[in-house]
């Protein structure tokens, strides 16, 4: 008898399901091996272009400061000069009028889930949230380091022996320990102040205060 | 392998890569050819179910065994003009242009790509795509062999996921080739880093002491101030005479896993701690890719007449100029680069 029925048989069935899931198999690894590239690739892209960023924001504005008050790893304050007019002072026209000193402070507080974010505060507005798209597990908080001047040359200062007058140089150093890609970043600013360069700006109040720490060549 | 596989086999790759290029060509395309040959071979054989291992090739027609002279790919046709050397028969123009395409693809991917891995894995895609197309095509001209029916059979449906597989291909690639991107970029980064931290030290360096790294560390004017004074450094002894040298291997940039010797190192921090003033510490894990040098040069002026002091006569002082460059050259997997930054510096 011959078979009229248009069906498929089960070997036919198996052999295509074998077939099917051999190729969605492959297609798939295929696929998921490509898109955890991608999405490595894209994190590693964001953690690279926040800590420059983030280094170089804070590397201009210490460019500009007058005096170290503070550092640690994980915190940095220092005066930096303004040239806007000052609203408060009585002659709006006086040079001197926009040269006035500000403090700022940066730190780094770990959140609850234990990754680091950076904060900035002005004088005595209170902390914000510094460059809001930087937040990182990896992040060594080992950040701001000064340099200070023995005998005739510059080393890292360690915390204990605390001498803010005398640190001519900052180095930012965001460590990043990622899994796949560790990678260090990190910048050096020279505080010109230090040598009695910018200090002509400001108005000295006593008498201690004009005589700076000069370089001995 | 090992110890049976003769020398040649095991000495092929670097042999080859030192051969001259129109041989390496030649090479190529002849291997190229013959796998195109043998696909010509097995898309007439398979559908037969003829071995296509342990036949020695043959006429279709005739049976002849085929020599060596009929078995040159391309030429062998050329010379023939398309017909059996014993019995005169025709054969299709299938051969000469599958043997044709492989030995074009072939010469492509090899000037493209060189001789990689992705180089023959492409050859080989392709060379499958050819040969299930020939399958195809013969079979269709052929309609003796395989009956004319509704449907796919199973070669046009591997086919067709050949040629999606083949068209998926690039897509990844393009993630892949992204990643490798954002590699590169951090580097990039980190190499700029790396400029402006050595031009920000030489800023705070008096201008009587600007130098070149060449005279700094190899040929100073006390000779004990060198790096490369003792006799016992091999090598490095070379550096000291030849600035070209120097400048090609000299960095200062040294991280704990590579650093010079360390009698040198120790020389190299003294040197570097009274010249730029700060004490030595060696850089990150992961710098061991970048190297740096200072050049710092006498030059009478800029090109640019508004960089020139007037002195009170009105003549322009060029005397006391220097221009400094510093280079950075970046050597890793996925980049060979140099990177420049130079400025000019007043007395």
């Amino acid at each position: 008898m011959k078979n009229t029925l248009r069906a498929f048989t089960l070997v036919e069935l198996m052999i295509v399901a074998t077939i099917m899931i051999m190729v969605g198999g492959i297609v798939y690894t295929f696929y998921l091996n490509v898109s955890r590239i991608y999405h490595r690739g894209s994190k590693t892209l964001l953690a690279i272009q926040d800590s420059q960023t983030i280094l170089e924001l804070i590397s201009r504005e210490i460019r500009s400061a007058a005096e170290i008050v503070e550092l640690k790893p994980k915190s940095l304050v220092f005066q930096k000069y303004y040239d806007e007019p000052d609203p408060s002072l009585s002659d709006p026209t006086s040079d001197l009028n926009r040269i006035h000193l500000k403090t700022i402070h940066y730190r780094l507080v770990q959140e609850d889930d234990g990754a680091y974010r950076f904060e900035r505060k002005v004088d005595l507005d209170p902390f914000e949230p510094f460059h809001p798209g930087f937040k990182s597990k990896d992040l060594i908080p080992d950040v701001f380091r000064g340099w200070r001047l023995e005998g005739n040359e510059y080393v890292i200062y360690k915390p204990l022996r605390w001498d803010p007058e005398r640190i001519p140089l900052v180095e930012i150093r965001l460590d990043m320990r990622r899994d796949d890609q560790p990678f260090v970043l990190f910048k050096r600013v020279f505080l010109p102040a230090i040598f009695g360069k910018l200090p002509l700006l400001r108005i000295p109040e006593s008498v201690e205060e004009q005589t700076t720490p000069k370089l001995s060549n | 392998m090992g110890q049976w596989t003769p020398d040649w086999i095991l000495n092929f790759p670097v042999h080859f890569k030192l051969l001259p290029e129109p041989f390496k060509m030649a090479l190529i395309a002849l291997v190229s050819g013959m796998v195109g040959s043998f696909l010509n071979m097995a898309i007439w054989r398979v559908p037969r179910r003829e071995s296509i291992v342990f036949a020695r090739s043959h006429c279709p027609a005739c049976g002849h065994v085929l020599g060596v002279k009929d078995l040159v790919p391309v030429l062998s046709y050329l010379f023939l003009r398309g017909r059996c050397s014993y019995c005169s028969m025709s054969f299709g123009s299938r051969y000469v242009l599958i043997e044709l395409g492989l030995v074009l693809l072939g010469l492509v991917l090899y000037t493209i790509l060189d001789t990689t891995l992705m180089a023959l894995g492409i050859f080989l895609l392709s060379s499958l795509i050819l040969f299930l197309l020939g399958l195809v095509f013969h079979a269709r001209i052929d309609r003796n062999l395989l009956q004319k029916r509704k449907g796919f059979t199973y070669i046009e449906v591997m086919l067709a996921l050949v040629i999606v597989a083949a068209v998926i291909i690039p897509f990844g690639n393009m993630f892949l080739s992204n990643y490798a991107r954002v590699l590169k970029n951090k580097e990039y980064i980190i190499a700029y880093n790396l400029l402006e931290e050595k031009l920000e030290e030489l800023k705070l360096v008096p201008f009587s002491k600007l130098r070149s790294d060449y005279l700094l560390y190899a040929k100073p004017a006390r000779r004990e101030d060198g790096v490369f004074v003792d006799e016992h450094v091999g090598h490095y002894q070379k550096l000291k005479s030849n600035p070209e040298l120097f400048y090609q291997e000299f960095s200062d940039i040294q991280t704990e896993k590579k650093h010079l010797p360390d009698v040198l190192f120790k020389k190299f921090k003294k040197v570097y701690e009274k010249h730029y003033r700060w004490k030595y510490h060696f850089y990150p894990p992961g710098y061991e890719i970048y190297r740096r040098t200072v050049k710092v040069e006498a030059v009478k002026d800029k090109g640019d007449p508004k960089f020139e002091r007037r002195t009170l006569d009105g003549e322009a002082n060029r005397e006391d100029l220097v221009k400094i460059t510093v280079t950075v050259w970046v050597e890793s997997q996925s980049n060979h680069r140099k990177l420049e930054l130079s400025t000019y510096r007043r007395r």
